[in-house]
């Protein structure tokens, strides 16, 4: 019965850190998981300091397959409820986009063309996951395989590079204040991932190692959600497996193995581990409290956004939390070994690894908070007090704009643009013609209207008609109406240069009334908005109705106008032909003798009235009077055109005025509506598991009413808060000038910047929430059953989110973490000695006595809250009670069928079982790697190099041979030497199926026959070569902890074992007799033989049997490996060729088993350390010392028949054809060494005639072409997979290599007893009286 | 018929004349175009003179009794002028 051991032991520091600064961190969260919890630190980080920017030390990056909206927001906040998602949301540099694009296909149906990823692609149908968009599916190999697209790769590494630039960057660093102390000599990085889907859980391992490949001495931590929290969830069997075989992964690289990085085909393998320290969180505590799934684990990720938030807030307890971490480091190198292979007999020494290695890298925390949403009271108080200076900007609309605007905004001295009559409320007629007046300004300065001056010109006309003499009258008449007229002369051109003065001085009136108005106008409603009493609504309101006045009929613009230029035209007509007949008139009543004087004096009067009277002014001002208002009406109707263009449409996508406003009012109603929307989001309560809140309903308002007031206080404070905005967030003192600062920048940042300046004048007062104070407070903390139940309930919460198993490891002496490992800090502000006090008392109450207990200050910042933390670290990962527990991870993850899916790694078996095996399982284990081991070695399983199942690459297959029940031979094949350990490991005992079982007991008959064929010396070189060159045990230093490990692969145990029990097969004299012959056959009793020495001695005797990796030492290869060949052990060498028919026979053989002919009796080894009695005389040497043979003659060929073979000594002449029969006249003949086993042609007839023995099928052409393709030697991995994947093997050495599969033939169990060592040939065949192979007698 | 009686006549014509033609004329134009005017004027002068004519046959030649039909003459007369006299003081117009 083995235990676990410590085998590196962590060691106390000697002087604990009690504070360490804030590093500069990189925070990475893949997946969903990852993301929710980077959002929810964004969020309290954003929440508290006010934008992400205050932290510069903190840089983000969010890498996900899944590339859905719903996949970038946070799952319990719609984005369009969140005001702080501006604020919280990754940017685009922060995105990696995990995606592959033209979908997984790509790789997927070229693997042959991508060695890199067929070296590790464990097979699967990803295809219908397309580019992953969507998501991994669940599937941890497609998330791995993103990390090998080009694209992906380049863009991830880039952006970490980029991220670190940034942070290494002091010029950043130095911008940070806040009470924050930064060490900048030290970054960090923390990734956060689930480890139950496919995106996170595929890629962690990865990204531990990219990191440590950017920046290898930095620190990286892990923090990784177990699969408990997602059991509500759909395929939660699925998430139960991968999140053990991730575990597995981290496991197996976390100590003692390397990892092979080749994202971008620069292969090297890396040392352990991925992550300095590792937090794994389970759904149940070591308190035994839960957290729940289908949406309630989000308290989950609250709990951890909290942990890293504390970790990046200044103050004592920060530092604490923070140096916690550095000095429970040391507890992460610990590692346990289970050395349960012959421990203390054949076992390695005390501080190796023999057998499954343990590390405690793996850790966790917990951390509950009891606390007043103080945040959220200031910015509900923050938000309500920026809404209400958005209001006091507004103020109420008007109830009668129209009389408003006609009675006083349009009379306005820098507007006048009131046009037509209104009847006030009150009764008042107010009849306004701002417009013609303005238009019939002749002289400004003199005041003169075209009126008067056309009446003055009437006038003088009049005169100078009248001072005409007669017959001169009619005449002058007509040259100063000629005059007259040239001041309208092309009045209806539309070329100005053509116009008369009066058109022009007009026309002039016009467009600067048009521009008076238009500057009067905005000036007015700016006014007016700008006025705290009556807002920017008013002036909407007033512009918006002025719009509608326009085209109002019962006002006079647009309509007047429209109907007066037909009006004035008529009349300017109708006049003229007046001016006419006057003319005329005058011209007859000048010559006239009768009535001449009273009609001069009548046509007198209608040149010009004798006086200006609203009746009658006389025609040529009425005439004249026409034309001038023709010219007005036209301008008057242009000027509307043109104020109605500049009020713009009537929304706020106008481009007037009213656009202006329109947008102002909507800009200011978005701001509005953002701060209603921040204000409604803060004053949800605050809801998780992990949160005991103090707060009750009114506690918003009652803080808003502490900080603000109520009434003129608030009235006065709005006013100041309200000044300060427009001075530093619109840099302006005027509201109306908020729409350029709103077209600078979008109302979300507005509000933004109005709310922070809301708060830091909230956060300037003094008078803030205290926790703590709340908490002793007994009215306040009965809602949470009183302040001992409340702090009870929140340390049983902080306990470390992984809970100690109790379940299958009873074989072990596992007592779990000392206290050291776990300690617990409160944090709390210290603002109240007494209150601290009666906190400390509360908490030492209810904690339990092994506790190591700190109480830490959290600052002024932190007063609203009281943190409960415990970290713990250094346990192994079977420590979780989910991992070992019923229906657990590790339950269903053998209970998966497939398991190659849940892998990130083709080779499954590379990484050990979570839980240390119980004895029987150790038994077990052994029996399977000695079956394979010593199978192995001793030829009986043959390795062909195979087409791997999911194409791509060809692995090393093992297949091995035996008799069915009807005495058939058949093929059973194992698979990879992990498949076939894990195969034969899991089948049950049972001697009839058992495979494990059947090739133990074919080890065992081999081993004899070994010892019958005398060969136990090579047997022991064999597993000399095994131990120091296949399965060698390494030497790998902890990377961390500087350790120096020696570890043994299991199998090198067996093969420990292995030789210890070859006793069971010899006496201890033969035991000494074999230990000289292998002392011999290595030239010398401690001779250290190298790679190339076993393979230069055993080559006589071995046959290839598949290759083994070889990690390079050297300084230029270090991290790469190379595969180098293997032999086996074959007894078939120990065979010759027959001297008389060339067929091969044992080499011991008497007598020829298949020409039946007698070879001669045989010699004894002149060695007398060997003594052999059976050398056959045909043998220069002793086939078992190699002694030379003294009298050793050598066979010829008849050189006349050919047919004959024979010692010339013994045959002077050929028995066939009678001729003499001579020796070779000097060295021997050609084929003095042709029969010696180990030979070409005669591998080739021993492999014929093991086929024709048995019957065996013959062996495919591709298998052929696949056994001789598979040695590949002396290749680095790339090399090797590039050749793989072309299939060409390892070219002409390794054919010419290439032995043919062989072995004894497989023993029937049933006809094993029957079977006898012919005295004479050396075969094994049936007993009885002659031998069936060469008749001699038995 | 003497001399007194036919400057009398005389006397009486150039005083309806002036009447009319200084005064009611330029009266008439306020309110007429000069063409209307006179149209107005010279039915108005005829009916004036008419009237004195007539009456004349009463009181200088006394011949009228003989003849009752110059009473309705004299009525006519009368009625017509009063008429025209009328009629043209109530459709006057602004003359504009």
């Amino acid at each position: 019965m083995t235990g676990l051991r410590e085998l590196i032991k962590a060691s106390s520091v000697g002087k604990k850190l009690e504070y360490k600064k804030v590093s500069p961190t990189l925070l990475i969260g893949l997946g969903g998981t990852g993301k929710e919890v980077l959002l929810r630190l964004r969020r309290r980080l954003v929440t508290t300091y006010g934008s992400l920017d205050e932290l510069p030390f903190l840089r983000f990056l969010h890498c996900d397959t899944d590339q859905t909206r719903k996949a970038r927001e946070q799952y319990d906040v719609k984005q369009e409820d969140d005001p702080l998602w501006d604020s919280v949301r990754f940017r685009g540099s922060e995105i990696v986009n995990l995606s592959i694009d033209g979908g997984t296909s790509r790789y997927l149906d070229n693997l042959g063309k991508y060695p890199r990823i067929a070296r590790w692609f464990p097979g699967g149908d990803l295809q219908k996951l397309g580019d992953l968009g969507e998501g991994a599916g669940q599937i941890r190999a497609a998330g791995r395989l993103t990390m090998f697209h080009r694209q992906t790769w380049d863009d991830l590494r880039g952006r970490i590079e980029q991220a670190l630039d940034t942070l290494r960057n002091p010029d950043v660093l130095t911008r940070v204040d806040g009470g924050f102390d930064v060490d900048t000599g030290e970054l960090e990085f923390v990734v956060v991932a689930s480890i139950a889907g496919g995106t996170g859980s595929g890629t962690f391992l990865d990204f531990g190692y990219l990191l440590k490949d950017i920046a290898p001495a930095d620190r990286q931590f892990g923090i990784f959600f177990m699969p408990g929290f997602y059991k509500a969830y759909g395929g939660a069997d699925r998430t139960r497996a991968n999140g053990y075989a991730a575990l597995m992964e981290l496991n197996h690289y976390s100590f003692g193995n390397r990892f092979m990085r080749d994202w971008d085909g620069n292969a090297r393998t890396m040392a352990p581990p991925p992550y300095s320290n590792i937090y794994l969180l389970d759904s149940a505590n070591a308190q035994g409290v839960t957290v729940g799934s289908g949406g309630n684990e989000y308290g989950a990720y609250e709990m951890v956004s909290d942990f890293l938030f504390h970790d990046y807030s200044s103050g004592a307890f920060a530092g604490s939390k923070r140096a916690a971490r550095v000095n429970l480091m040391q507890y992460n190198l610990a590692v346990f070994s289970h050395n349960y292979i012959g421990e203390g007999e054949v076992g390695p020494n005390e501080d190796a690894l023999a057998g499954d290695a343990y590390p405690c890298r793996f850790g966790s925390f917990g951390l509950a908070r009891i606390s007043f949403p103080t945040e959220a009271a200031q910015s509900v108080a923050a938000a309500r007090l920026s809404r209400n200076v958005l209001e006091s900007w507004q103020r109420e609309e008007l109830t009668d704009p129209q009389e408003e605007l006609f009675t006083r905004f349009l009379c306005r001295q820098d507007i006048r643009f009131a046009q037509g009559e209104l009847v006030r409320r009150d009764g008042v007629e107010v009849d306004q013609h701002h417009i013609d007046e303005a238009l019939l300004v002749y002289s400004e300065e003199s005041g003169a209207t075209f009126a008067s001056e056309i009446w003055k010109r009437a006038r003088e006309l009049r005169m100078t008609l009248e001072n005409n003499a007669r017959k001169e009258k009619g005449s002058a008449f007509d040259r100063e109406r000629k005059r007259l007229d040239d001041l309208f002369s092309g009045a209806d051109s539309e070329g100005s240069d053509q116009w008369g003065q009066w058109v022009r001085m007009i026309d002039e009136n016009a467009r600067r009334y048009g521009e008076r108005v238009r500057q009067g106008l905005t000036d007015g409603a700016r006014d007016i908005a700008n006025n705290s009493q009556r807002g920017v609504l008013e002036a909407t309101s007033l512009l918006r109705e002025l719009k509608k006045l326009l085209r109002n009929e019962n006002f006079d613009y647009f309509d007047y106008f429209n109907g007066e230029a037909e009006e004035w035209r008529d009349a300017a007509e109708e006049y003229g032909f007046e001016m006419d007949r006057l003319g005329l008139e005058i011209r007859q009543h000048e010559h006239a003798f009768l009535f001449r004087r009273a009609d001069l004096a009548r046509d007198m009067r209608w040149v010009a009235a004798d006086e200006q009277s609203d009746s009658f002014q006389g025609i040529v001002y009425r005439y004249y009077f026409a034309r001038v208002m023709r010219q007005v009406v036209r301008r008057g109707r242009w000027i509307c055109a043109e104020i109605d263009t500049f009020l713009g449409d009537d929304s706020a996508s106008g481009k007037g005025l009213i656009g202006h406003y329109f947008r102002l009012l909507s800009g200011v109603f978005q701001v509005e509506n953002r701060a209603k929307q921040r204000e409604r989001y803060f004053q949800k309560p605050v809801s998780n598991q992990f949160t005991m809140s103090l707060y009750r309903d009114g506690d918003f308002d009652q803080w808003y009413e502490n900080w603000v007031g109520t009434g003129s206080s608030e009235k006065a404070v709005v006013k100041s808060v309200g000044a300060q905005i427009l001075q530093e967030v619109f840099k302006t003192d005027s509201v109306s000038a908020v729409i350029e600062a709103l077209r600078r920048s979008t109302p979300e940042e507005i509000e933004r910047r109005m709310f922070e300046i809301c708060r830091n004048y909230i956060r300037s007062i003094d008078e803030q929430p205290d926790a703590l104070e709340m908490l002793l407070d007994s009215d306040r903390a009965d809602a949470l059953g009183g302040p001992e139940k409340a702090v009870g309930s929140a340390l049983k919460l902080a306990h470390a989110w992984l809970k100690k198993g109790d379940r299958g490891l009873g074989h072990i002496d596992y007592s779990g973490p000392k206290s050291d490992q776990r300690p617990f800090i409160v944090g709390r502000h210290a603002a109240d000695r007494r209150h601290v006090e009666k906190l400390r008392r509360l908490v030492e109450e209810s904690m339990p006595g092994d506790l190591k207990l700190g109480f830490e200050d959290l600052g002024e910042l932190h007063r609203g809250e009281i943190v409960f933390y415990q970290e713990l670290a250094g346990v192994p990962v079977f420590y979780s009670e989910s991992v070992t527990a019923l229906q657990g991870l590790r339950e269903t993850y053998h209970g998966y069928a497939a398991k190659e899916e849940l892998h990130t790694e083709r080779d499954r078996y590379r990484f050990g079982d979570l839980v240390p095996k119980t004895q029987s399982e150790i038994e077990r284990y052994l029996e399977a790697l000695r079956a394979i081991v010593l199978g192995r070695a001793l030829g009986l399983l043959t390795v062909e190099r195979r087409q791997a199942l999911t194409g791509g690459v060809t692995v090393e297959a093992y297949e091995y041979r035996r008799r069915d029940i009807v005495d058939q031979v058949k093929h059973v094949y194992l698979g990879s030497e992990e498949d076939a350990i894990d195969l034969l490991y899991r089948q049950a005992t049972d001697p009839m199926n058992s495979d494990r079982e059947e090739l133990l007991r074919q080890i065992d008959e081999k081993i004899t026959a070994v010892k019958t064929a005398r060969q136990l010396h090579v047997y022991l070189l064999f597993l000399d070569y095994y131990m120091n060159c296949v399965y060698a045990p390494h030497v790998d230093t902890e990377s961390v902890a500087g350790h120096k490990v020696e570890t043994y692969p299991p199998q090198h145990l067996v093969l420990t074992q292995a030789k210890a029990d070859l006793s069971r097969y010899t006496t201890d004299e033969e035991l000494e007799l074999i230990k000289s012959e292998l002392t011999r056959l290595k030239g010398g009793d401690d001779v250290r033989l190298s790679y190339e020495d076993y393979m230069r001695v055993l080559e006589p005797f071995g046959q290839e049997a598949g290759t083994y990796e070889v990690f390079e030492d050297s300084h230029a290869r270090r991290g790469r490996s190379r595969r180098a060949v293997t032999l086996a052990l074959r007894l078939k060498n120990l065979r010759r060729s027959c001297p008389v028919c060339g067929d091969q026979i044992d080499i011991r053989a008497g007598r020829c088993s298949h020409c039946k002919a007698d070879l001669g009796s045989p010699a004894v080894c002149p060695n007398p350390s060997c003594s052999e009695a059976n050398v056959p005389r045909d043998l220069s040497r002793c086939w078992r010392c190699d002694a030379p043979m003294p009298g050793y003659e050598e066979t010829v060929q008849c050189g006349a028949c050919f047919d004959f073979w024979g010692r010339a000594s013994e045959n002077p002449s050929c028995p066939k054809c009678g001729e003499p029969l001579k020796a070779p006249a000097s060295g021997g003949s050609q084929y003095a060494e042709a029969p010696r086993s180990g030979d070409e042609g005669s591998q080739a007839e021993t492999e014929r005639e093991w086929k024709d023995d048995d019957n065996w099928e013959p062996m495919s052409e591709q298998q052929e072409k696949a056994g001789s393709s598979g040695v590949g030697s002396g290749t680095d991995s790339d090399e090797e997979s590039a050749r793989d994947g072309a299939g060409v093997g390892s070219g002409e050495q390794a054919k010419q290599r290439a032995a043919p599969s062989s072995g004894e033939p497989p023993l029937d169990p049933v006809a094993k007893e029957k079977l006898v060592e012919c005295p004479h040939c050396f075969e094994m065949v049936s007993a009885g009286e002659i031998c069936s192979e060469c008749y001699g007698d038995l | 018929m003497s001399l007194t009686f036919w400057l009398g006549i005389v006397v009486l014509a150039g005083l309806v004349w002036v009447a009319l033609y200084y005064g009611v004329y330029p009266w008439l134009l306020r309110y007429y175009p000069p063409g209307v005017a006179k149209r107005v004027f010279w039915p108005l002068l005829l009916l004036y003179y008419l009237l004195i004519m007539h009456l004349l046959f009463y009181s200088v030649f006394p011949v009228a009794h003989l003849y009752w039909q110059v009473r309705w003459v004299v009525v006519a007369v009368a009625l017509l002028l009063f008429l025209w006299s009328a009629l043209s003081v109530s459709n006057r117009k602004v003359a504009q």
